[in-house]
Parts: C-alpha cells; sequence; structure tokens
C-alpha cells in the first residue's frame, strides 16, 4: 500500500481538518466534563442539604431543656417544604453569572430541517407563503442557540438568488434547547407576482443556511416554491 | 484475523469513540485507498475528493454506532458508507455534504499535480485506455447506440429515431455495448480493493 507522502497534497490537508474536528470534540468534552454537572441538582442538593442542617440543629436545640421557647415552639411545627424556587443566598447572582458563561454552543448538535407551513385549503390561492427553519438537538446534551438564520439560496443551475432578506422584530434571546427540543425561525415571503410589471418570480432549488455562533452551514433543498415580487424573504428570530 | 500491529491489535475506529484523536490513525489507514476506489467508480477527481472527504466525515459522525472490533471490520463499514454515497451521487449527480457541513470541515482544493497523483492512484490512465480501446472495437451500430444514449443522454425514444430502429432493437444495441465495455474494464489492471 502506498505510504501518505505519496498520495495528493489534499489529503494530507483533508487529514489536518479531521484532526482539528476531532480536537473540538475532545476538548469540548473536557469543559463539559469540568463543568457543574447539573446546575440544577448541585443547587437543589445544597438547598436540601442546607435545610436538612437547619432542621437537625433545631431539632437537637429543642431537646435541650435550656432551649428557648421559640426553639421549642418551632420545633414542634411541622417542617415546611422547600420552596419551589431556588433559595435567595450568597453567591446566587454568581452562579446565575457561571451558568450563562457556561452556555454550551449547539455546534454539531443539530438536525436542520425547512418545514412548509400547513395552510387550511380555502387559502389555497393565497399570495403569501410561510416556511420555518426547524432545528433538533439530536444530542444527549443541552445547549443553546439564538439569533437570526442567514439564508442563501441558488438555483437549479447553481446561480445565487438574492432575495432581500429582512430581519422580524422580535425577541433575540439565546434558546436553550435540552435533548430532542427544537427551536424555530419563521420565513414569511411572497409568492406570487401580484405587482404590475414586477420581475419574474424565481424558485429556489437550495439553500445554504447558517446560523449565528456556530461554524460551518447546512445545505437544505427548497420546497417552498417560489420568491416573488421583489423577492423579500422576512425572517423570525430563533425560538 | 491477524492485522499488521498485532492480534489483539486493538481497532482505531472502536478507540475513538473514546479518544477523537485516534481517528487520525483511522483515517491515515485508509484514506489513499479509499479515494482511489471512489475514483475508479466516478472518473472524476474532484468528486472522488468530495466523496471521500463526506465518506470519512459521515464516519466519524457516527463512529459511535459501528459494532465492530477489528480493523477489517472498520474498513468494510467505512466501504459501506462509501458506497452508499456512491449510490446516491449515481442517482441524483450531486455530491452529498451533509455530514461535511454539519461537522464544518473545510474541503481542501486541489493543489497542483493533485489531478495526476489520482489518475496514477486509481489507474485511471488504464482505465480509460481500455475502455476506449474496447470501445473501438465495438459494433459501429452498438458504438452509435452507445454515444447516444451515454454521451448525448437521449432516451430509448429519441435513440430509435435517430436510429430509424426500434425502441427494444435500441435497447438491445446499447445493453450489449454497455457489457463488452464491461468486461474491457473488468480486464483493465486491477488494484487491491477492500472486498466485503
Amino acid at each position: 500500500m502506498k505510504s501518505e507522502s505519496d498520495g495528493p497534497v489534499f489529503l494530507a490537508q483533508l487529514g489536518d481538518e479531521l484532526a482539528r474536528v476531532a480536537q473540538g470534540e475532545a476538548a469540548r468534552r473536557g469543559a463539559e466534563r469540568r463543568s457543574w454537572r447539573t446546575p440544577r441538582t448541585a443547587l437543589a442538593a445544597v438547598a436540601g442539604a442546607l435545610l436538612v442542617a437547619g432542621a437537625l440543629a433545631t431539632v437537637l436545640a429543642s431537646m435541650s431543656p435550656d432551649a428557648p421557647r421559640a426553639v421549642q415552639r418551632q420545633a414542634a411545627r411541622p417542617l415546611r417544604r422547600a420552596p419551589a424556587t431556588a433559595p435567595v443566598m450568597p453567591g446566587a447572582a454568581a452562579y446565575r453569572l457561571l451558568q450563562q458563561s457556561s452556555r454550551v454552543s449547539c455546534y454539531g448538535a443539530l438536525r436542520v430541517q425547512l418545514r412548509q407551513h400547513r395552510f387550511p385549503p380555502y387559502l389555497i390561492f393565497r399570495s403569501y407563503n410561510i416556511g420555518a427553519l426547524v432545528l433538533t438537538n439530536v444530542t444527549r446534551h443541552a445547549c443553546d442557540v439564538s439569533g437570526y438564520p442567514a439564508l442563501r439560496l441558488r438555483d437549479k443551475h447553481g446561480h445565487r438568488l438574492s432575495p432581500r432578506v429582512v430581519h422580524d422584530p422580535g425577541d433575540d434571546v439565546a434558546v436553550t434547547l435540552q435533548p430532542g427540543q427544537r427551536a424555530r425561525s419563521q420565513l414569511i415571503f411572497t409568492r406570487a407576482s401580484i405587482a404590475p410589471g414586477a420581475a419574474p418570480c424565481k424558485t429556489p432549488a437550495r439553500v445554504r443556511i447558517r446560523l449565528p455562533t456556530i461554524p460551518g452551514s447546512s445545505l437544505l433543498r427548497w420546497r417552498l416554491g417560489p420568491v416573488c415580487d421583489p423577492g423579500t424573504i422576512r425572517v423570525q428570530p430563533l425560538r | 484475523m491477524r492485522t499488521a500491529r498485532g492480534v489483539e491489535a486493538s481497532c482505531d475506529l472502536r478507540r475513538s469513540v473514546d479518544e477523537p484523536a485516534a481517528f487520525s490513525e483511522f483515517y491515515r489507514e485508509h484514506a489513499t485507498r479509499l479515494l482511489a476506489f471512489v475514483a475508479r467508480r466516478t472518473f472524476d477527481v474532484e468528486v472522488a475528493r468530495d466523496l471521500t472527504a463526506e465518506a470519512f466525515a459521515q464516519a466519524f459522525r457516527s463512529r459511535r454506532r459501528f459494532r465492530g472490533t477489528t480493523d477489517e471490520e472498520a474498513a468494510a463499514w467505512l466501504y459501506a458508507i462509501a458506497r452508499h454515497l456512491l449510490s446516491r451521487y449515481a442517482r441524483r449527480g450531486v455530491v452529498e455534504r451533509r455530514a461535511i457541513e454539519q461537522l464544518g470541515i473545510r474541503v481542501p482544493a486541489l493543489e497542483a499535480g493533485d489531478y495526476e497523483r489520482v489518475v496514477q492512484l486509481a489507474g485511471l490512465a488504464e482505465m480509460r485506455a481500455a475502455v476506449s480501446e474496447a470501445f473501438e472495437r465495438l459494433h459501429p451500430d452498438q458504438r452509435d447506440a452507445v454515444r447516444l444514449r451515454v454521451v448525448h443522454e437521449l432516451s430509448y425514444d429519441e435513440i430509435a429515431a435517430r436510429l430509424a430502429i426500434s425502441e427494444p432493437n435500441a435497447r438491445a444495441r446499447v445493453s450489449r455495448g454497455l457489457r463488452q465495455l464491461a468486461e474491457a474494464l473488468e480486464a483493465a489492471p486491477q488494484i487491491p480493493e477492500v472486498t466485503t
């Protein structure tokens, strides 16, 4: 078998690229192991421990004949349930900051799909169309997405189409996707030329999707029909 | 089966599940041969490059699903991925790049001399010569029919109309011609390939 040095140059470069991806995955795993395993359960464990310690101290104090009457009355009352929300305690602000800074990127975690909105039959002659970009977390870890997806459309000959992409106003906030959860971004555009003398509609064949803060892109078949008049696509933020 | 590294050599692909960096060993072991395998079936250096990259990207992305334990099983698994990609390419005429896109892999451009290297690796020159020679040896009726079908991509109806023959006759001429070309390819100098 020929050695690697006999092969074409691009094979070695491809090997370097794969090594880079593998290194990124290894680093990501290491970061996940070092971070809090499940911040909510860890906090719940601490809260539970504090509650038990407090209750134990109260019971012990009440057993002492010198305990003040207030403590004895408190010991006689049944223990209250832990509050549903996280207890306010020193360091809560620092914990929230840690939670925000340890957001996990959805790089390599998403299945990207383009879906057609289902209209009722009486809207078959509508002049607009609605589609949705659906991102599904297919891993076993939570991760975050946010922002407006970028679109690049091409026709069947590979020529780039340039409809104007407009960001619909909305809350541009980070969305945490648990395993199996989905985020959506709606796409709204005109599908019939209604203005006299309007440019002909163009039907894309493929669309390349880029997501903010996630490297790489996805190439999908465009199944949403023509984009018309003059070709504006309104994109909503991921939610 | 013994491998070159001994009876109980650990499988690089299995190791790469927990140690992603081990995938580089797996790549180095199979990259050149897989490229030649794909190039011999596509006759296109750029397409072979893209299919090879996608095959390894899919292998890396789904390596946890590999259930084998030996290097031979890992090779067969990789080639099964490559065959699947070749089949889709043959049907659709488009190279699938889903795993490449998802992993953010930058497929390198072909350098000067890469074309010649791939042609040499895959023995494409010998294959082309064998096919060209066999094509010239075809009966003129079969040669015309194969040319209209393969080069000009005409339907059998159109071929029949062009050659003033019946449609079944057109199919028969193309079929016999392609069979003779396939026999010539079988007889072309072979390179060792993974058999599964």
